[in-house]
């Protein structure tokens, strides 16, 4: 803290000198950054990571930004993965949140949860990310999240390079990565691999070694003609080993997970466009144990083997219609997806189970009205009408309905204000397939409200922001353990939300971001509060960036008592010459990261890490 | 028009787009003034925004005539007047500076940031002198 706090000083007073090419050009680079073209204000509470912030935080993984997400923490499971779990909730509330590469969700159809799968992913050919919080927009399509993360990638006509980067850590971790965009008179493309060998710390619970070792690769290609059309491919390939697993007494297991889509976007004119994708994904799970496998049958097997994956075909038709002071835009949206139960072995023998629907339509449609009431008060109403059909099970329609106003008070001050009601349809884990536990066909979706306001206060240095928001639910999906399945929960839950953030530019080249928010709710079961200080310093040649994340101490739904955690990671860019740049990184430099209790082990998502990392650009 | 520029705001586009030039402008007038080249500056463009951004901070000289130029600000090569061959550039595209013999530098995008490069041999070539502010950007020869 002490050392922050020394940096801060000596930043303010190093950074007031004449303005320099390098600093025009930063200045220009900022005015033109691509976030300007998507970001969406009234699309809900928006958390940007521009280019050169997530280049200077040296974020290789999306784990390495949402870390950094206000709201949530990033936590470490059981099966050597990692979950964005909500503030004062665990790991087995019900989370959704949805997260997109340009206009495709990213689907994990299997787990439910696209985050536990795509966490490692490699953010090399990322351009920005977006991150809307709190009543999102209708506009994003396909089924609500209650939190919307959009990764925009690099434009080829920004990069016209070729570069590969390398990283090693002190665990002896190793990764290539390579990218390659051009553009050529009206067409371009982008193409990017990855590979890495992630290595982590190998504990020991009951005389049992845990280890979440595993190797990754992944590609992304991306075919463009200027305002015609986009054809996207992206495959990742992962195996990881499976940490505790679900019983206490590992014995040997892991986790095989194969990705792969297609999608094609097609731009009439700038404003209506149709896209069609292709999504596949398969899942091999191993799990051996010593004693036995939890499950929700006896005998308890000593061995599980899954695999289970997914199709889906979706097809996207958008429109946009602007009119003097407004803005309509209109869409339809038809998605088909098939679950396959490839395979269900207990101790090697193979079981056969009723498992729930296997064949999905999903009908939706969607509208958005933003209306300038005049020049300094904008409202949106938005509508989402979908209908889910399922092959030979309970079919149902589902709606949502949303409000925003965003008021310019005066040059400085700004209010958000939005009122969703929405659903939450439930996860093929719970209605369909899981080798842990029953499941239950009839579970019907989770109703909910959310309602957020948001101040904000912006001058040329300062950025302040304040919010404060409420979410309510009703039909609960929990967890029954006595009928060992998920079910539908009577009342309503509620919780509030409150959070404050501030943004100083000492200059173009520094910064600081100061960040604290609070869940208030009847009870905790992990980190209620939590902060983050983020330094952006340029130093001579030097890019230096400091971050610390702060979530508090906490119970654990089985009253294991949990410290505070103090994730602080520096990072420092070299630019050695305009083609090589030198980084090192260490995280989780305190050893004081947020942890949480697994198998009698309390696990951090990256335990303390040294990272040297070389950029060569052709 | 000024309702609209809230609605554009929250949605597709970005008032950044007129700061945006005018940093450009910047950026190029900043590096011609940091050159000499024996006659007075005046600036032609096939850009015509930046043309008129030009005129308007009215530092250099402008004129919509290639003739009565002595700096060409290019932006694509097949725009470039034969007559106006005398002139020496300044390209906004890398590419063009192998493709174009009179131009010694380039303000360009190359991996997601804006770059300056000027070629020290075409300096030599085209009897400009550059002063000691460029020198971070003066490269030997095109990559």
């Amino acid at each position: 803290m002490k050392l922050l706090l020394l940096v801060s000083l000596i930043s303010t007073f190093l950074f007031a000198k004449e303005i320099l090419l390098d600093d025009l050009l930063s200045e220009y680079e900022s005015s033109q950054s691509l976030y300007h073209k998507t970001k969406q204000e009234s699309a809900g509470n928006l958390i940007l990571f521009s280019r050169s912030e997530l280049d200077r935080m040296q974020a290789y993984t999306l784990n390495d930004v949402l870390k950094t997400l206000r709201m949530f923490s990033l936590e470490a499971t059981r099966t050597g993965m990692t979950n964005l779990t909500k503030s004062g909730s665990d790991q087995s509330s019900f989370n959704s949140v949805k997260l997109f590469i340009n206009s495709h969700e990213l689907n994990s159809a299997t787990l439910g949860d696209a985050l536990t799968q795509y966490g490692k992913m490699s953010l090399y050919f990322i351009d920005h990310i977006e991150v809307y919080q709190m009543g999102n927009s209708v506009v994003f399509g396909n089924e609500p999240g209650s939190m919307v993360i959009k990764l925009y990638t690099k434009e080829p006509s920004r990069e016209n390079a070729a570069s590969v980067q390398t990283s090693i850590d002190t665990r002896g971790s190793l990764t290539l990565r390579a990218i390659d965009a051009r553009e050529f008179d009206e067409y371009s493309y982008l193409a990017n691999f990855d590979v890495s060998k992630n290595n982590y710390k190998t504990y020991n619970a009951h005389g049992y070694n845990l280890s979440r070792d595993g190797q990754r690769g992944q590609v992304y290609a991306k075919f463009s003609k200027k305002e015609s059309f986009d054809i996207e491919f992206g495959a990742t390939k992962e195996r990881y080993d499976a940490f505790s697993g679900l019983g206490d007494a590992p014995l040997h297991g892991h986790t095989d997970a194969t990705n792969a889509y297609l999608q094609a976007t097609r731009h009439f004119d700038d404003k209506l466009k149709f896209i069609i994708s292709l999504s596949h994904e398969k899942l091999e799970v191993i799990n051996r144990d010593a004693v036995a496998i939890p499950i929700a049958d006896t005998p308890r097997p000593k061995q599980i083997d899954v695999g289970i994956g997914s199709h889906i075909i979706s097809a996207i038709l958008e429109k946009r219609f602007v009119h003097e002071n407004n803005d309509l835009f209109v869409g339809a949206h038809i998605k088909h997806q098939k679950f396959d139960i490839n395979e269900y072995k207990r101790d090697g023998i193979n079981t056969s189970g009723s498992w729930g629907p296997t064949k999905r339509n999903i009908f939706m449609g969607y509208i958005e009205n933003l209306y300038n009431i005049n020049e300094s008060n904008l409202i949106t109403v938005g509508a989402k009408l979908d209908r889910y059909e399922n092959v030979d099970a309970k079919s149902s329609t589902e709606h949502i309905l949303r409000l925003g106003y965003v008021s310019l008070l005066d040059d400085r001050w700004t209010l958000k204000l939005f009122a969703m009601k929405s659903y939450v349809y439930p996860m093929f884990r719970q209605t369909t397939f899981s080798p842990y536990f029953n499941i239950n066909p009839d579970l019907q979706s989770i109703k909910n409200r959310t309602y957020s306001a948001e101040l904000i206060y912006k001058t040329k240095q300062n950025t302040i922001s304040v919010s404060a928001g409420e979410g309510e639910a009703k039909n609960m999906i929990v967890f029954n353990p006595m009928l060992k399945r998920y079910v539908n929960k009577d009342g309503t839950n509620t919780f509030q939300r409150a959070y404050v953030r501030f943004e100083h530019n000492f200059d173009i080249n520094n910064k600081i971001t100061l960040e604290y928010f609070k869940i208030f709710q009847k009870k905790y079961v992990s980190s209620d509060q939590g902060g983050l200080i983020q330094l952006y310093n340029k130093i001579g040649k030097f890019d230096i960036y400091n971050e610390l994340i702060y979530r508090s101490k906490y119970e654990s739904a089985f009253g294991e008592k949990m410290a505070a955690g103090y994730d602080y990671t520096l990072g420092i860019i070299y630019p050695v010459n305009k083609k090589l740049d030198l980084k090192l990184k260490g995280e989780n430099l305190l050893s004081k990261a947020h942890e949480v209790p697994l198998n009698g082990v309390d696990v951090p998502v990256m335990e303390r890490r040294g990272l040297l990392t070389m950029e060569y650009t052709f | 028009m000024r309702a609209l520029i809230l609605l554009l705001l929250f949605t597709l586009s970005s008032l950044a787009s007129e700061t945006s030039l005018n940093l450009q402008v910047k950026i190029m007038e900043k590096v011609l003034n940091e050159i000499s080249i024996n006659k007075e500056r005046i600036i032609w463009s096939d850009n015509k925004t930046i043309c008129k951004s030009f005129k308007k901070s009215n530092l250099i000289q402008t004129t919509p005539d290639c003739k009565q130029a002595t700096i060409i600000i290019l932006q694509d090569k097949n725009n470039l007047p034969k007559e106006c061959a005398h002139c020496i550039v300044f390209v906004l595209d890398y590419e063009l500076l192998s493709k174009v013999p009179k131009s010694f530098g380039a303000f360009f995008w190359k991996k997601g940031r804006p770059n300056i490069v000027i070629l020290k041999s075409r300096l030599k070539g085209l009897s400009i002198q550059a002063s000691s502010a460029l020198e971070p950007y003066l490269e030997e020869k095109i990559w």
